[in-house]
């Protein structure tokens, strides 16, 4: 490519490249219409009235849900008045809730949200529902305080309250019946799934709530002498059942705080990366993280054996030097690590377990957008051509160095630094809170930006079949069939199969076609069990290798042809 | 609570407007500098400031900065024209005469270059290197962080760079 067109050259203004684009929107915008329209030239069109339309009920759990949280981020001006919203009971603010979710009545349904936690929420709604119709997930027509074509009524709900002694009770119920239905000729799928639209008929399923083998049940807290749900606390108990361990006892001690966003993350940080998960749960914020406070000890205990474990095995990690970048209003504040080191150990591959203390060196350097691990301890996790096992691409550049500019394919999961090898290659982002003057993490924020991240990342006009979400959306994602396939023959599929592929003269697949159906990646991923069953002769497919078994979305694949030979016979 | 409030827009040279339309004629030409570039549109860009007027109101009057303020809602405007023109396949790119009207080739190619561009790149460059507007501040029309911005405008950037001649 000429130097002059290098599109990696720099584009911040070390070339005249940006002066040239400059210059030509300015010429270009001075083409535009110069006549200026008066005020009274403008008609004015009748406004339409500011109600909605009449919509149908908004509903399923995860309708509910969504429509809990859209509401969130549309009525904060009614929540913070906090004092005012709530129940009198525990049981009369889940009824409120259920009430609410019949009536469509999102204002409320927020009305008995703690309003501690909607904040945390507010932002993670907004961008999520923006960036989902962005990357046309959802259409335009969906709206987070309504959602067509799902539909939800609860009858002859009974419930029943335990409540425990930090202010918090679970409301259970011990009967009714939800009755949900799905419409998808309504629901407003985006451009990208318009296909499902209408691809089945309408559905309803009915829940009766007394015969179920596990509870429902809605986590309720306290707040200056009013009751609301809780997410957090939901969480948490199902957490916790889900254990069958018993309930913590204790007051809540939240940590003091932190100067600043930047020394609340940094502390987060380094408190992972030295297995110090007390000290991580202490930068939590008050009211929002009061849930991951109070359950914190029922995991603490084993968290602190594994670190003592983890340590004795010769793993060993500071992060230090941390820029940071900041975005966000006074009270919320996003911060991205720009740039860190850690400096660790780790132990040998070949050394008997446990390994010498001390281990190999590891070091990881990232800035510029790049990250750098180097030393003998990264060739634990890199293999001399720079690939690894998590997924992050690198290339060798010395001896034990390796470089990346790819974003970290694990997200949120990088927080456990001494977990993961060799697919690190950022720091996920934080949100931070301002709590009374003091800053600390917010943990339902910063797993909610966590995911809306995921959508982030996918650039506009892309397919989602070429993104992560190609695995849920559409079974597989192209990346997961090419590894499979490309190579293979074509041999044993069902008909119509072939459209997927592309299939050369000698009858081998040598890519995945653009932008396939949705219909045709469903419907060849299911047949594709069968795959095997057909080929045991010549040009039968070989094993998966082992690309498959690493990826979650394999699970929609045959984890091997030979084994499905047996089922299909 | 005035009219506009409740939904029904109260007719132009109502006194409810009082003010308005200085704010109008004050940022009326920029705005549609911003939306002309960004939909490849004279027509489709006038019809851009005044809904955005329209929706706006007398309250333009009562606004902190009303020029920002329908800057931001000019562009979320032409954004959203254009995720409805993609849809129904009938992008206004090159289907405008008067876009190509009285612009020599260079700028034409820049524009066919610029329209290309997937709209939120093209919203990103236009916000910085038009209205010399930050990083952070597009980030806030955009809603996306800032390193997204800077994302944006570096595929943009790139993208224009491929497409462009050399001797533009």
């Amino acid at each position: 490519m000429n130097d002059s067109f290098n599109i990696h050259a720099n584009t911040n203004g070390d070339d005249n490249f940006d002066v040239l684009v400059r210059r030509r929107l300015h010429e270009l915008a001075d083409h535009a219409p110069s006549f200026v329209r008066q005020v009274d030239e403008i008609v004015v069109a009748p406004a339409h009235d500011g109600r909605r339309s009449p919509r149908r009920r908004t509903a399923g759990i995860g309708a509910t849900i969504a429509a809990l949280v859209g509401a969130v981020g549309i009525t904060t001006v009614a929540l913070n008045g906090a004092g005012s919203g709530g129940a009198g009971t525990p049981n009369e603010a889940v009824l409120l809730f259920v009430e609410a979710v019949e009536r469509e009545d999102l204002l409320g349904m927020i009305d008995v949200v703690d309003p501690a936690e909607v904040p945390a929420l507010r932002a993670a709604v907004q961008d999520g529902s923006s960036e989902a119709k962005r990357v046309q997930l959802l259409g335009d027509g969906f709206d987070l305080s309504g959602v067509d074509g799902v539909d939800v009524a609860v009858a002859d709900l009974t419930l029943e309250t335990e409540q425990f002694s930090n202010g918090v009770a679970v409301v259970t119920a011990s009967g009714g019946v939800i009755t949900t239905a799905f419409d998808p000729a309504s629901f407003p799928y985006g451009e990208q799934l318009s296909e499902l639209s209408g691809s089945s008929a309408p559905s309803t399923s009915v829940t009766d709530l007394g015969q179920g083998n596990s509870d429902v049940f809605l986590a309720t807290v306290q707040r200056d002498g009013r009751w609301f749900v809780s997410i957090g606390y939901t969480i948490a108990e199902y957490a916790r059942r889900a254990a069958d361990v018993e309930l913590p006892s204790g007051d809540i001690a939240a940590g003091p705080g932190f100067d600043s966003p930047e020394a609340a993350v940094s502390a987060f940080y380094r408190s992972l990366a030295a297995f110090d998960f007390d000290a991580a749960v202490a930068t939590a914020a008050p009211g929002e993280g009061d849930a991951l406070i109070a359950y914190a000890p029922l995991w603490l205990p084993a968290a602190g054996d594994l670190s003592t474990s983890i340590h004795d095995d010769g793993y060993q990690f500071a992060v230090t030097d941390i820029g940071f970048q900041s975005t966000g209003g006074d009270d919320r504040r996003t911060l991205e690590a720009t740039s860190f080191v850690i400096d660790g150990s780790v132990p040998a591959f070949d050394e008997a377990v446990p390994a010498t203390p001390g281990g190999q060196a590891l070091h990881i350097v990232r800035g510029d957008g790049c990250t750098t691990w180097s030393g003998p301890g990264a060739a634990r996790f890199i293999s001399p051509d720079g690939s690894s096992g998590l997924g992050a691409d690198f290339t060798p550049v010395g001896d034990d160095q390796w470089r990346s500019c790819d974003a970290s394919p694990l997200g949120v999961a990088a927080v456990v630094l001494p977990l993961v090898g060799g697919g690190l290659t950022e720091l996920p982002a934080i949100v931070t809170v301002n709590v009374d003057g003091r800053w600390y993490v917010s943990p339902l924020g910063t797993v909610a930006t966590s995911i809306v991240d995921v959508l982030r990342d996918i650039p506009d006009g892309a397919s989602l079949f070429d993104t992560p979400l190609g695995s849920i959306v559409y079974g597989a994602s192209r990346d997961v069939l090419e590894a499979v396939y490309v190579g293979q023959s074509y041999v044993g599929f069902a008909p119509g199969c072939e459209a997927l592929f592309q299939i050369d003269s000698t009858g081998t697949i040598t890519a995945v076609v653009d932008d396939p159906t949705v219909a045709l990646v469903r419907e060849c991923g299911s047949t594709l069990v069968s795959f095997g069953g057909s080929s045991s002769g010549e040009g039968s497919a070989p094993a998966p290798t082992a690309e498959v078994s690493t990826d979650p979305a394999a699970s929609t694949l045959p984890v091997d042809p030979q084994v499905a030979t047996t089922v299909a016979d | 609570m005035n009219s506009a409030m409740t939904g029904a827009l109260p007719p132009v040279g109502d006194t409810a407007w009082s003010g308005s339309e200085a704010a109008y004629a004050a940022s009326y030409r920029d705005l549609l500098r911003v939306a002309y570039v960004l939909t490849g549109s004279a027509a489709v860009a006038e019809d851009v400031v005044h809904d955005v007027f329209c929706r706006v109101g007398p309250r333009i009057a009562t606004l902190d900065n009303p020029a920002a303020y329908l800057r931001v809602a000019v562009v979320n405007q032409c954004r959203s024209l254009h995720r409805r023109f993609a849809r129904a396949s009938r992008l206004p790119v090159g289907v405008d005469t008067t876009m190509g009207a009285g612009l020599d080739t260079g700028l034409t190619e820049f524009s066919d270059a610029l329209q290309s561009l997937p709209t939120r790149q093209r919203t990103a460059v236009v916000l910085r290197y038009l209205c010399d507007l930050s990083d952070d501040d597009i980030a806030g029309i955009l809603d996306c962080r800032t390193a997204t911005v800077r994302s944006l405008v570096h595929r943009g950037l790139a993208a224009l760079r491929t497409q462009i001649p050399r001797n533009s």
